[in-house]
């Protein structure tokens, strides 16, 4: 279960990293199409449909990652039990939140699909396509948020770290065997 | 209930959430939620929905994962190694050295990274050791650290200003040529606070251990080229309309991929790392940003901001009045939440009085930014402060305390920018379109 998990954050997160080449990859096609008088068809309109998928299907792998921004700065001073039981409130807060805000965007995409709505661009598209993996990203960070709770509630395991908070909190980088430079230089 | 009172209980609720680690894109969207409850609009739910879609299908958008990548594969690349290297000769002569040599690679790394504690902490563990081996002062190696990491958020490509035109509905184009005089004159700052203390404190800081010769200097300048290249290939397509900052932004991922991958910094490992880490990082900032667009509804809905400007009108404050008030305000927040959080903030609650005082919300971007940079380098949060506190051993009030000069250089700037919008607005000006 833990390693299925784990899985789909990754591959949803590596979907939203491929979104992120496709972007740049059309609006690469874009302008090197203006430059020989070709218009790329709704290449603008495409470009934000990417972007729409890649950052929700990321949402997920970036939580795991701990990389959503939160201040930390006053519960990481309490004492380590207290600490807990915070971190313990907001993961079901935040359950709660996702849940609903999940089934909104699910919704938005039920309606697109039942009036069977147009994007307005050069090529119409049906708008639940593209607006599908927004859903999709959105059940996969719910399932993310709700696993971390219950991996809090039951197995103790806290919140990650970001990057930046594990460079700040690391002890001392050690700076003398990092770099050649000086032995470069003499 | 009135919207004074709706208002005083959403403050509650927005610090009580944020002081206890809820996520700051949630807080914001449950902050909305509450709002609209409070008023008895039970369409949230639809409103999100819609709120959310317009806001991230939103091509101009596009820009920021692009830049983000963009720094990512850099910041994987040889590029500190080549800055450091490239630099140090030109400067020697320069009272203060090698200490320039870190603000600059500093401000320079720091505007293609775009984060300024990755920006610390690559440049620092290069030339910390360094400083201290030639026997610079401590305090000066740890201050010039700090302050020019905060550079980046204005020298463009600023993911920062994407973030602020994008929620602010500021054309993108115009905010990087408003941060990059801004920008030149903050690093003018620096420098010449550090050559000007070099030059009074004479003793602390080294002799000159070589001369460089002038085909020295210019063999140096090669390793400049690419990113020197690169950076104003940028600023200048921009500047001069050829293309747009997400078009831009495509471009300088793929300048990039060229640069890495001629310094033989590339691998598949690092492609896909670097690809990941602006996944994480884009993911993050949009979605605070969907949170920001709901917010700016909802407050549309409950009418806190037209409430507030209406009420700054009638105290008819001079813009200045409320800028120092403004400024205050954004330090203290600042010194608690991150810089990307003070600005959707600001732009969901206080921009339509800022607009009503007949402050230009171009100019207004790059003085927050000016402010956020300050309150980067203050305690208790600026993560570029625990990074060198990480970096150096020295305790963070140690650290803070060597900054405080570059916070005053800082104030300073936003004093001139004040005093002479026209340095913000002159560039934007001149621009052919956008």
């Amino acid at each position: 279960m833990r390693t299925v998990l784990d899985k789909l954050y990754f591959f949803s997160g590596a979907l939203s990293g491929l979104c992120i080449v496709a972007i740049c990859a059309v609006i690469l096609a874009r302008v090197v199409g203006r430059w020989f008088n070709i218009e790329v068809p709704s290449s603008d309109d495409f470009a934000g449909f990417l972007l729409a998928a890649a950052s929700f299907l990321g949402l997920a792998y970036t939580f795991r990652s701990g990389d959503h921004i939160r201040v930390n700065l006053f519960i990481s001073r309490l004492p380590a039990s207290l600490n807990c039981w915070i971190e313990r409130f907001i993961l079901i807060l935040g359950s709660i939140l996702i849940i609903y805000l999940t089934w909104q965007l699910v919704f938005v995409v039920i309606e697109s699909h039942q009036y069977n709505d147009l994007s307005s661009g050069y090529i119409p598209v049906s708008l639940w396509i593209v607006q599908l993996p927004l859903a999709l990203g959105m059940v996969t960070f719910s399932i993310a948020i709700i696993d971390q709770t219950f991996c809090h509630l039951f197995f103790g395991q806290m919140l990650p770290k970001s990057e930046e908070e594990a460079l700040a909190d690391s002890q001392q980088i050690d700076i003398t065997t990092e770099d050649s430079l000086s032995t470069e230089r003499q | 209930m009135n919207e004074m009172m709706i208002g005083f209980i959403l403050l509650c609720i927005l610090f009580a959430l944020l002081a206890s680690g809820f996520w700051v894109a949630f807080t914001l969207i449950a902050v909305s939620i509450a709002g609209m409850v409070l008023i008895g609009n039970d369409n949230f739910g639809l409103l999100f929905g819609t709120s959310t879609w317009a806001s991230v299908s939103d091509w101009s958008l596009a820009a920021l994962p692009l830049f983000i990548w963009m720094g990512e594969i850099l910041f994987r690349s040889n590029l500190s190694k080549d800055l450091f290297k490239g630099l140090t000769p030109w400067l020697s002569r320069v009272p203060g050295k090698l200490l320039h040599v870190n603000i600059l690679s500093c401000g320079i790394f720091a505007a293609v990274s775009g984060s300024s504690a990755a920006t610390a902490a690559t440049i620092g563990k290069m030339t910390l050791p360094e400083l201290k081996r030639q026997g610079y002062d401590d305090k000066m190696a740890i201050a010039t650290l700090a302050g020019s990491g905060t550079l980046g958020l204005l020298i463009p490509p600023s993911i920062i200003l994407i973030v602020y035109g994008v929620a602010a509905e500021v054309s993108i184009s115009r905010l990087f040529m408003a941060g990059a005089l801004p920008g030149i004159m903050l690093v003018i700052l620096f420098m010449g606070y550090t050559a000007f203390w070099s030059y009074r404190h004479a003793n602390k800081s080294p002799q000159t251990e070589k001369i460089y010769t002038w085909s020295e200097k210019f063999s140096s300048l090669l390793r400049l080229m690419p990113i020197g290249t690169l950076i104003f290939s940028i600023i200048g397509s921009i500047y001069a309309g050829l293309t747009t900052p997400t078009e831009a932004a495509a471009f300088g991922v793929v300048g990039s991929l060229i640069l890495a991958a001629t310094s033989r910094s590339l691998s598949i490992s690092t492609f896909i790392d670097s690809l990941m880490g602006a996944v994480k990082t884009s993911c993050m900032i949009i979605f605070i940003l969907v949170g920001a667009a709901f917010l700016t509804m909802a407050m549309g809905f409950i009418g806190i901001p037209r409430m507030l400007a209406e009420n700054i009108a009638l105290l008819d404050l001079s813009p200045y009045m409320l800028l120092f008030i403004l400024t205050i305000m954004f330090i203290i927040l600042g010194c608690f939440l991150d810089g990307i959080s003070v600005v959707v903030l600001t732009t969901s609650i206080v921009l339509p009085m800022v607009i009503e005082a007949g402050i230009d919300p171009l100019w207004f971007g790059i003085y927050i930014v000016l402010v956020v940079e300050m309150s980067q380098i203050t305690p208790p949060v600026g993560f570029n402060l625990f990074v060198i506190q990480s970096l150096t051993g020295r305790n963070i009030l140690f650290v803070a305390k060597a900054a405080l000069p570059f916070f005053f250089l800082l104030l300073a700037a936003v004093l001139i920018v004040t005093i002479f919008p026209q340095i913000v607005t002159w560039l934007p000006h001149t621009m052919s379109r956008g």
